[in-house]
């Protein structure tokens, strides 16, 4: 008898999470809000020697979604960790539409 | 309906065991796909100091200690788990490992199939059924007699708690109307220029990639990919009202048991044309959620049917 009222409480308390969180409000845990807003971007970056910056050996295998914040943090990462400051172009691409922004010696300047 | 009743019963209903058990082994399947070709494709290093994901999950993450070696303790018990999973060895400990496994994955990598495999691992591990039936004893046991008993004599095995199979049940419902419902309330997906912007941008960096596991058809990079952006997205529109449609759909016909056989028929159309658009990647979730379906079975029907 206890265990069933634990799978009741369990599956109330899922099931109004569920309502909740899958269909209103941002995506977390139990959002399925899958392709809905795709963030990418598109470097086109090479070193402070000229040699070009292949941000796929970096990331996750497959995995393109980057948005500004995280563009920011891998040109931190290629600073601080590779010492690499990067110079080139980034297109940013998501729902807003695309943006293409300028990076140098290692930071977004426009 | 078999899930209305199960509710009203406090999820008390007669099933056969081997429902829950032939999930649990694709499920385990599924998981062994994904980390296998992720250790392929340097899973083991990506916890390394110099590694751009360790320095993002620190960014993201400053409280939790997760370094190379904790990261790599979690690696191995993920392996045992989904190996303990598939072949039924402390099946529900296995489970919940694998599920608090792929909770941390989410800490530096969120993507949903993800979640929809730790979800489904947690919630599995509610059955009692785990161990019933296709475990490592079938195995054994069919050394010394045929399979085909040994087979009988398991899918003869019943449980009453029918609660693990409810939640999956719901979730994989869940998780198709939720998709369906964000996906019509998005603009970017429903203009054509989410699916668009995705499939272009693994297509224009394809030869940057280490490992090609995207390849699009001439055709469809023709006619969906290499062309002006308005036109793309006007011809990317109808696939993506398509796929709206088909989530709203596809849970509702799972679950009524007169439409259930052309939902499961539909639904694995559905998961190839989503595989399509990403290889390698989509199989586990496109396996394990394929693989639910066998949990939307009237389980009176699926006992009848093993006599």
């Amino acid at each position: 008898m206890g265990w069933q009222v634990v799978q009741w409480v369990f599956f109330v308390c899922l099931l109004a999470r569920m309502a909740r969180v899958g269909f209103f409000g941002p995506p977390r845990l139990l959002a399925w809000p899958m392709f809905s807003r795709v963030s990418h971007c598109l470097m086109d970056l090479r070193d402070q020697d000229g040699e070009p910056i292949n941000p796929w050996l970096d990331i996750v295998h497959q995995d393109p979604g980057m948005n500004g914040r995280e563009l920011s943090w891998y040109l931190a990462y290629l600073r601080e960790v590779r010492g690499l400051r990067a110079n080139g172009t980034v297109t940013l691409v998501d729902y807003t539409g695309r943006q293409v922004l300028t990076v140098r010696d290692g930071y977004v300047v426009a | 309906m078999w899930w209305l009743e199960a509710v009203a019963d406090g999820f008390r209903q007669p099933h056969a065991s081997i429902q829950v058990c032939a999930f649990r082994v694709i499920l385990a399947a599924a998981m062994l796909f994904k980390f296998g070709y992720e250790h392929r494709r340097g899973g083991w290093r990506y916890f390394a100091p110099d590694s751009f994901i360790a320095y993002r999950f620190r960014r993201e993450h400053p409280d939790l200690p997760v370094g190379q070696t904790r990261y790599r303790i979690l690696y191995l018990a993920k392996l045992a788990a989904a190996i303990g999973l598939l072949v039924g060895v402390l099946p529900r400990v296995s489970a919940v490992v694998a599920g608090i496994w792929f909770l941390f994955e989410l800490t530096y990598d969120r993507k949903y199939h993800t979640a929809y495999l730790g979800l489904c691992s947690l919630f599995l591990a509610f059955s009692p059924a785990l161990g019933d039936a296709l475990t490592y004893r079938t195995v054994l046991a069919a050394l010394h007699s045929s399979v085909a008993s040994v087979l009988a004599e398991e899918a003869a095995r019943t449980q009453v708690d029918i609660f693990a199979q409810v939640l999956l049940v719901l979730l994989t419902a869940q998780m198709y109307l939720s998709s369906a419902y964000r996906k019509l309330r998005s603009e970017h997906f429903m203009s054509g220029a989410a699916l668009h912007d995705f499939a272009g941008s693994l297509h224009r960096d394809r030869r940057l990639q280490r490992y090609r596991d995207t390849w699009y058809p001439p055709v469809m990079v023709r006619y969906l990919i290499d062309v002006p952006v308005a036109v793309a997205r006007r011809r990317w529109r109808g696939p993506a009202v398509a796929t709206v449609g088909a989530e709203f759909l596809l849970p509702v016909a799972l679950l009524v048991p007169v439409t259930y056989p052309v939902a499961v028929a539909f639904g694995a159309l559905m998961h190839a044309a989503f595989t399509a658009l990403l290889p390698v990647r989509l199989v586990p979730f496109s396996l394990a959620t394929f693989g639910s379906y066998l949990l939307f079975a009237d389980p009176a029907r699926v006992l009848a049917w093993l006599g």
